[in-house]
């Protein structure tokens, strides 16, 4: 194999699966008639292919996204089931064999302060929700700000807001977002409290870390989801121009595969959009989505 | 109304190469002096963007010329307007020379 053809390989590997047959094929014709017409030229034309291949990467369809496993909310509840009963049941070896053996775990008595610590957890911040509806609902004369700034809260821990002109007017189904989370919650404690006291050190030293870097992603993946199908939002598409801040919204906005609605997330925080917002979607627009999905909850 | 899509020189470049019969990216690079990794990451975002759409050579074809297939690329009707628009913009745009297109 010649030099060419070994970086046009390797630059392969970079290009999403889907993409890859048709961008190998396209890249050794070129260096066959690169190789024909300017033989020198060919290895700087083949670490071009590196450049290419990193655009597709970067631009390809978020379909090729390996985390559109986690896209229904069923799944991604039976994956973090199957995370945790390996975490409990698995006879997990400690990550350094000469650390001292830990010691061993009652599963029942853990597994019980792991369900009331995740649910303890998502009550937490749902009520954390509850209190800054309180203080936004107070006059400004109560310094609101100073408040909040206190507390420590800031409207980002919000999960969603429907649009303050109606057409979110219809109550969203929050029981069922809360429930899905605080499963989520209970799933995850399970696995980072099992997981990190049967590696042992130094998984287990950093318990407090993985609380917080697990439950970053619960709330990240609880916003990119549909309050009323709860799926993994689609189609990622940036709205508007930063130049036009000042007179205009602009952001990336998310659409709902079965119809329900749109989600605008502000790509910065202004007066008039703080946080992303829900936009539902009347079944006048079914017609766009597959038959009988719009409008009906599917969990 | 929609907003003309503003391209860079370079876009423009190569649009008005493809659109003057360059219709692959070895002869794109030719006649543009651009690079590899210059050309056909632009050359995707022109199609990802409607402007140019892209072919494969027919294999009997390409078994005729003993060669592995072309992918070609054509001009879209967008991407012929936004050429037009962008050579108000790039007068010298027309100094690319245009090349008799082969038979695909």
């Amino acid at each position: 194999m010649t030099l060419e053809m070994a970086l046009l390989y390797a630059a392969r590997v970079l290009v999403p699966r889907a993409q890859r047959p048709d961008w190998f094929a396209e890249w050794k014709a070129e260096l066959d008639y690169v190789s024909e017409n300017a033989e020198s030229a060919a290895r700087s034309f083949c670490c071009g292919a590196f450049r290419d291949a990193l655009w597709l990467r970067r631009n390809s369809l978020p379909a090729a996204n390996p985390a559109a496993v986690l896209a229904s909310p069923w799944r991604c509840i039976a994956l973090l089931a199957a995370l945790a009963a390996a975490a409990v049941f698995l006879p997990l070896r400690p990550l350094v064999a000469s650390a001292p053996q830990p010691q061993p775990i009652d599963p029942a008595k853990t597994a019980g302060v792991c369900l009331v610590l995740g649910l303890a957890i998502a009550l937490l911040i749902a009520s954390r929700d509850a209190i800054l509806r309180g203080i936004e609902s107070l006059p400004e004369a109560f310094g609101r700000p100073m408040i909040r700034l206190d507390l420590g809260l800031s409207p980002r821990l919000r999960l969603q807001q429907p649009p303050p002109d109606g057409t979110g007017a219809r109550r969203l189904p929050t029981l069922r977002c809360w429930v899905f989370l605080a499963a989520k919650s209970v799933l995850l404690v399970l696995i980072v409290v099992f997981g990190s006291l049967r590696l042992g050190p130094p998984a287990d030293s950093g318990i407090f870390l993985w609380h917080i870097l697990v439950f970053r992603w619960a709330l990240a993946d609880q916003r990119q989801r549909c309050p009323i199908c709860l799926r993994r939002l689609i189609n990622p598409t940036r709205i508007g121009e930063p130049s036009h801040t000042f007179l205009d919204w602009y952001g990336t906005e998310f659409m709902c595969e079965r119809g329900h609605g749109l989600l605008h997330v502000p790509e910065i925080r202004a007066s008039s959009y703080n946080m992303q917002r829900w936009l539902r979607l009347d079944p006048s627009w079914s017609s766009l989505f597959p038959a009988g999905v719009s409008g009906r909850p599917s969990v | 109304m929609l907003a003309e899509p503003k391209l860079s020189h370079t876009a423009a470049m190569i649009l008005r190469a493809i659109h003057a019969g360059h219709m692959y990216g070895f002869s794109v690079m030719e006649v543009t002096g651009l690079p590899s990794g210059t050309v056909y990451p632009a050359m995707r975002r022109l199609e990802r963007d409607g402007l140019i759409r892209s072919a494969w050579e027919r294999q009997s074809v390409a078994d005729a010329a003993l060669r592995p297939p072309r992918r070609y690329y054509k001009l879209t009707r967008s991407g012929k307007a936004t050429l037009e628009a962008a050579h108000k913009r790039y007068p010298l745009l027309a100094g690319i020379p245009a090349v008799e297109v082969e038979k695909t």
